[in-house]
């Protein structure tokens, strides 16, 4: 099940609502599955066995939960419900779920437009020449001061 | 004509690096087998974009998680610390964060001192000049007079420049009266002031700064004659009729070779030498070879790490230089009566990463924006990095079930924390707090076991005097087979509480030097 390549297009929605969930809309920016990341985060993060599979086990394991058989969809359940569902992914399937978090926020954070709007591009990636700090000596004033204390043995 | 090495090294990383340029500067005829490949400069993960991006994936320290071809699988289900490394030329030191500081004399003292665990068959003092003529190669930065240690040398290159955050944590420390002192590095210091956009985010800092071995040891020793044979799996040591080792065998291509050295050195870190020791079976040698004392894989080390988080208010840039080679505390690091652990821990401030894994750090969900608003920029964390001592009940053994692309076994890790490091962690993650407050920073969240932090590989064939307890000898030669000798970090009897990539390469540089004296 696992060596599927891509996403079909219910995963596709499933994934794009657990990214809104996880990092939803603000004054300035789309929540993250809204944004269109989705294809993003394949294109960047499907190439990796490791990565494609640890997000099939999540949505497989949401496909599978009781509560969304019952109610028909995961789309079907209360936000309330959808997040006690995700917050007992993360805590049951660790290693898995850290590997879906990394995903889509590496994708979000790394969105042209989310870069700019938290000023990433302007303080990182532009070089800042003004930005030169020097060692001084000042610092160690006090702490230079303190008898040596390792154990001579 | 046949090939014959007077050494072959296995693992180009740390130590096996060292050893190859002092052998062969001695004028020694070595060979440096290592499995995985040369990385390219062009191809390191510099100060760009999807910086992040790429530490996720193919730069990821977790080599279950990149899988190159050249790693090894490592069953983890088992152990609370995921071991993480490097197969390159190179080995771990093209991805780690160059934290380097010594083991002080207390750590080769802990039986005689503390009347637990072991004493090492050598001395801090011992090690002292290796330590040194390593510093030098390596370039260290960093400065002396720290109280906490002895004194040594000027360090080649001055220290690291604090920034704003690492003053305040400086005053601090010393408002509580609490030692610190700045992180000796093998980071090239005088980059910085063009460049102190030196992001650290998951030791991806600027690489082309940072010293690996690929760029100063190996190239010295292919200058003195040294062959390096990349993208080659050791598969196995064979012995002749003598029981003496006479080859190795590795896999390049798909294709079984064999090479002949007059003696095998291991240099493949705590994990792959047992891995290669036990691969290495036979008739005399049935549970690994070298493993009379039946030590071999046991007594794994990690170093357990906490880490705790604060946040300072304002509009800070404090992502700006080095992740987590800033400044140590050694305030905790020596065994206190009026504590109920022993040993100690070292406590190692750490900078904010970038915006995707400092967010990782903060709630998903409806708070996530607020937090990363007030937060990105703002933070400040600990590292604390406990002593982690010897248990025969933590080791390692072959995963015949999960193998390698060559067909080779993976490893499968047993460990787990022992009441001592859980104990020590909890008093650290106190003082740490202590700390936070006395800087002014708001607590935010501590993790009181790190799973990502199997950085520090010891213990897995500790050297001793006693062949019945240990595998090696004082200088690193097995004690069951004349002309193997071990080099790496599996040699460690104790783990003390700091990064252990100087005492591994001044260990490395110990052992050759006491070859080369012995004329073999």
């Amino acid at each position: 099940m696992n060596n599927r390549n891509s996403l079909d297009k219910y995963e596709k929605r499933l994934l794009k609502e657990i990214m809104n969930i996880m990092i939803p809309a603000n004054q300035e920016l789309l929540a993250a599955g809204d944004k269109g990341l989705v294809k993003e985060l394949e294109t960047l993060f499907f190439d990796s066995i490791t990565h494609r599979k640890s997000i099939f086990k999540i949505l497989d394991s949401i496909k599978l939960n009781i509560d969304v058989r019952m109610n028909g969809s995961f789309f079907s359940l209360e936000k309330k419900r959808k997040i006690e569902i995700l917050k007992w992914l993360e805590k049951n399937m660790f290693d898995e779920f850290v590997i879906l978090k990394e995903s889509i926020f590496l994708t979000y954070y790394n969105d042209k437009e989310v870069v700019k709007k938290i000023e990433w591009d302007k303080n990182f990636i532009k070089k800042n020449e003004n930005l030169q700090i020097e060692w001084d000596k000042k610092v160690i004033s006090k702490v230079s001061k303190l008898k040596p204390f390792w154990k001579k043995i | 004509m046949k090939e014959i090495a007077d050494f072959i090294v296995i693992g180009s990383g740390a130590s096996g690096a060292a050893f190859s340029w002092k052998m062969s500067k001695a004028g020694a005829k070595v060979i440096c087998i290592e499995q995985g490949d040369n990385v390219s400069r062009n191809d390191l993960p510099k100060n760009r974009s999807d910086i992040e991006i790429s530490a996720a994936k193919e730069w990821n320290w977790n080599p279950n998680i990149r899988k190159n071809k050249y790693d090894y699988p490592i069953d983890n289900s088992n152990s609370p610390i995921h071991p993480l490394m490097y197969n390159s030329v190179g080995g771990s030191t093209l991805h780690y964060t160059a934290h380097t500081p010594r083991f002080h004399p207390s750590d080769f003292r802990v039986k005689t001192l503390d009347k637990i665990s072991f004493d090492w068959p050598i001395s801090y003092f011992d090690l002292e000049k290796y330590y040194d003529e390593n510093d030098q190669i390596m370039s260290c930065s960093g400065l002396s007079g720290d109280p906490a240690n002895p004194p040594r040398s000027e360090r080649s290159l001055k220290p690291v420049p604090l920034g704003e955050d690492g003053e305040r944590i400086a005053k601090a420390f010393d408002r509580l009266n609490w030692h610190w002192w700045p992180s000796d590095n093998y980071v090239n210091s005088n980059n910085f002031k063009n460049n102190w956009k030196f992001y650290g985010s998951h030791a991806l800092m600027d690489r082309e700064s940072i010293s690996s071995t690929d760029q100063n040891y190996l190239p010295k020793a292919v200058k003195n004659g040294t062959k390096i044979l990349t993208n080659c799996r050791v598969s196995k040591i064979v012995l002749d009729n003598n029981y003496k080792a006479k080859s190795v065998k590795y896999i390049k291509d798909g294709k079984e070779l064999e090479l002949e050295g007059k003696n095998i050195v291991l240099a493949s870190n705590a994990i792959g030498t047992p891995r290669i020791l036990f691969m290495s079976s036979t008739l005399g040698h049935e549970n690994g070879l070298g493993n009379s004392s039946g030590l071999l894989g046991k007594n794994l080390m990690f170093h357990p790490y906490a880490f705790i988080r604060g946040r300072f208010e304002g509009n800070n840039k404090f992502f700006l230089g080095p992740n987590a080679n800033i400044l140590m505390s050694q305030q905790f690091y020596e065994t206190d009566s009026n504590r109920d652990f022993y040993r100690g821990f070292t406590l190692q401030m750490v900078r904010n990463n970038g915006p995707a894994f400092s967010a990782l750090e903060m709630d998903w969900g409806d708070n996530h924006h607020k937090e990363f608003k007030k937060s990105f920029g703002n933070i400040v964390g600990f590292s604390i990095i406990a002593e982690d001592l010897p248990e025969e009940t933590n080791f390692i053994s072959l995963d015949k079930n999960n193998r390698d692309s060559d067909g080779l076994p993976g490893v499968s890790i047993n460990y787990n924390v022992s009441q001592n490091s859980r104990k020590i962690l909890d008093f650290a993650l106190k003082r740490t707090k202590e700390v936070l407050d006395e800087a002014g920073a708001e607590y935010l969240y501590e993790n009181s076991l790190m799973r990502y932090a199997g950085w520090h590989l010891m213990g897995t064939a500790k050297m001793g005097l006693d062949s019945k307890n240990s595998v090696t000898n004082e200088f690193g030669r097995m004690h069951d087979l004349e002309n193997v000798y071990i080099v790496d970090g599996s040699l460690f009897v104790t783990s003390a509480s700091v990064n252990p990539t100087p005492t591994i390469q001044a260990l490395s540089l110990y052992i050759a030097d006491n070859i080369i004296r012995s004329g073999k």
